[in-house]
């Protein structure tokens, strides 16, 4: 996770993958007498992995083996929900204790709480090289500074705001980008998205939350978040581009399916049926050119995206078509048959893109 | 790296300087309006989970004929479109979606329209009982005796307008409110659909109370709207706004009576 001589964690884990899987493969192939290497080629090539192998073990810790690699996505979940855990520890905590305390005493702990935390982060980094734990104290930290900002509009009575959106927004980021966090980074983006659409309908003397009734709010800074993946700044950070393609088209697909449906939550001054038309037919344009994206770039995250969103504004259709009058059977035999063609059309594309490539 | 979690720490520490920065300045000076209110205004909230003393203000909204005001022109002024919604599309949904706009909302507290209301509502209740005596028993009177006498006058988009128009700061309360319309349709559901705004959420609508004055509270449980629950407030709070109608409580205690 930590940039590194120019060598990201992901990258150096991705060096030893492809060491482990040479040597897989090199095994088979002797084994099937494909290819018969010397004593001397063997030992040559055995100390030049081993020798790689050690530097990046010893710089960064990457997993060597299958079990190692499985145990490691295990230490990421438990990390999560560790850090899940223990913020709602903290808050709840916090909520017991409250009422015994002066505000000066909610606002020095609340204060206290995020330096803290994110004071043993910074300990935990330097020890650490998997940042495992480092990790789950950072989400934790973020929780802390969420439940101080919230006390303190509670404990002075603040009217509501959207500025806590920007400063949670600010400091996800410091620490995504601190530690190379991509949940911190998705976080951050959101809180980023809600701030600049909160702010544009505040304009219109509309309360900020109204973005959520107002979609369309959501769609340009979706957009510049989606387009923030491909600056240089992302570009050697893992999983940074993917996490900004994901938040930025996602929501800008959440957005359409909602006006897809509602085309009352819309600012257009159109009748809310042809809102809805065009925001189906924009729709399905944008799916499939989130799939055509993903295929020409090499983005795995935007074609699953794309083909979700096709298959969820499909079954939307479906639904607004022929359920309230059709057999269930046949409405589900129809979306089945649906699949069905989709399943050739895509086994087609697949088998031209084999030939092209051969 | 290094500067990064310095900016971190430097989020925090300006965030909470500036909260309390804002804080002060709303509390200086002299306040916008104080007022000193019992449980009815100011219900007491209760959670299974918190220690914290909370009380949620609560205030009455006119929609009869004789005292309904936030109509339509009051409507358009604030920002809220009456316009009907383009053909062929469904009236309640349209208005169900337009959103909520902010404005400053005057807030009397036991004066004349809460009067009218009360005087009102015996009517409408003997109206009632005339009717169908089980529609409206004996205690639905003294129900009224726990209803909120702030009642919701006026509203604009400028607070200094209001304050010139309601000068008596121990009797006008000016709160942020949202404001949004919908349609009302006859009592025989026939007719044309009567638009009718509403004042929703305030903000802020709960007000937090700090110690010393929390200790008045110590024991006491969540108040209840049930025709059951006690109809004499058992406490009284006495509540400052300052120049950001934001508010805070100055004093509280248990009532005599």
């Amino acid at each position: 996770m930590t940039a590194n001589g120019g060598l990201t964690r992901e990258q150096a884990q991705a060096r030893a993958d492809r060491i482990r899987a040479f040597r897989a493969e090199l095994a088979a192939a002797e084994s099937d007498g494909a290819v018969t290497l010397t004593p001397d080629q063997r030992r040559s090539l055995d100390s030049y992995h081993d020798a790689h192998l050690a530097s990046l073990t010893s710089r960064f810790d990457v997993d060597r083996t299958e079990t190692q690699h499985q145990l490691s996505l295990g230490l990421r979940v438990v990390s999560l929900l560790g850090a899940v855990a223990l913020t709602a520890a903290a808050i709840l905590f916090f909520e017991q204790i409250w009422g015994l305390l002066p505000s000066a005493g909610q606002i020095a702990i609340v204060w206290g709480a995020p330096i803290g935390v994110l004071g043993a982060a910074r300990q935990t980094a330097r020890r650490e090289r998997t940042l495992y734990f480092t990790a789950l104290l950072a989400i934790v930290a973020f929780g802390c500074f969420v439940l101080n900002v919230f006390v303190l509009g509670a404990v002075l009575n603040a009217r509501e705001s959207a500025l806590p959106l920007l400063l949670w927004a600010a400091f996800a980021f410091a620490l995504a980008y601190a530690w190379n966090l991509r949940l911190l980074l998705a976080a951050g983006a959101l809180c980023g998205i809600a701030f600049c659409a909160a702010t544009a309908v505040s304009w219109s003397r509309i309360p900020w939350d109204a973005f959520f009734v107002r979609p369309e709010w959501l769609l340009l800074p979706a957009a510049a978040t989606a387009a923030a993946s491909q600056a240089h700044f992302n570009a050697n950070r893992g999983g940074f581009p993917q996490t900004l393609r994901i938040v930025g088209f996602g929501t800008i697909a959440v957005a359409i399916v909602v006006l897809s449906s509602f085309g009352e939550a819309s600012r257009l001054w159109l009748a809310p049926r042809t809102i809805e038309h065009f925001y189906q037919v924009v729709g399905f344009g944008y799916a499939i050119a989130l799939i055509a994206a993903g295929v020409r770039r090499r983005w795995n995250e935007s074609l699953n995206l794309g083909a979700s969103l096709f298959g969820l504004l499909l079954l939307l259709r479906f639904v607004d078509w022929w359920w309230d009058w059709m057999p269930k059977y046949l409405f589900f035999l129809l979306v089945g048959a649906t699949a069905l063609l989709f399943m050739f059309v895509l086994r087609a594309l697949r088998r031209s893109a084999a030939e092209r490539h051969a | 790296m290094n500067r990064l979690l310095g900016a971190a720490f430097a989020i925090i520490c300006l965030t909470n300087l500036g909260a309390l920065t804002l804080g002060a300045l709303n509390r200086s000076g002299t306040p916008d309006a104080e007022v000193t209110l019992t449980e009815r205004e100011l219900r007491l909230v209760r959670d299974r989970d918190s220690t914290a003393t909370t009380l949620q203000l609560m205030f009455v909204q006119r929609f009869d004929a004789q005292g309904e005001w936030l109509t339509c022109p009051k409507l358009e002024a604030l920002g809220v479109s009456c316009a009907p919604p383009p053909a062929g599309s469904d009236m309640g949904r349209w208005y169900a979606s337009q959103p909520e706009r902010r404005a400053y909302v005057v807030l009397e507290y036991d004066g004349p329209a809460w009067a009218a209301y009360r005087d009102a509502e015996q009517r409408r209740l003997q109206e009632m009982r005339r009717i169908d005596k089980a529609a409206a028993p004996n205690e639905s009177d003294s129900l009224l005796d726990t209803y909120s006498r702030l009642v919701a006058i006026d509203a604009d988009s400028d607070a200094d307008t209001l304050r010139r128009r309601y000068s008596d700061t121990s009797r006008y309360v000016l709160v942020d409110a949202r404001v949004s319309v919908y349609g009302r349709s006859a009592p025989d559901g026939k007719g044309a659909v009567r638009l009718s705004g509403t004042i929703g959420r305030l903000s802020p609508s709960a007000i937090n109370v700090p110690k010393p004055y929390s200790s008045t509270f110590a024991g006491m449980s969540g108040s209840s709207y049930s025709l059951s629950a006690q109809r004499v407030p058992r406490y009284w709070v006495t509540v400052r706004y300052g120049r950001f109608h934001e508010p805070w409580v100055v004093n509280a205690g248990l009532s005599t009576r």
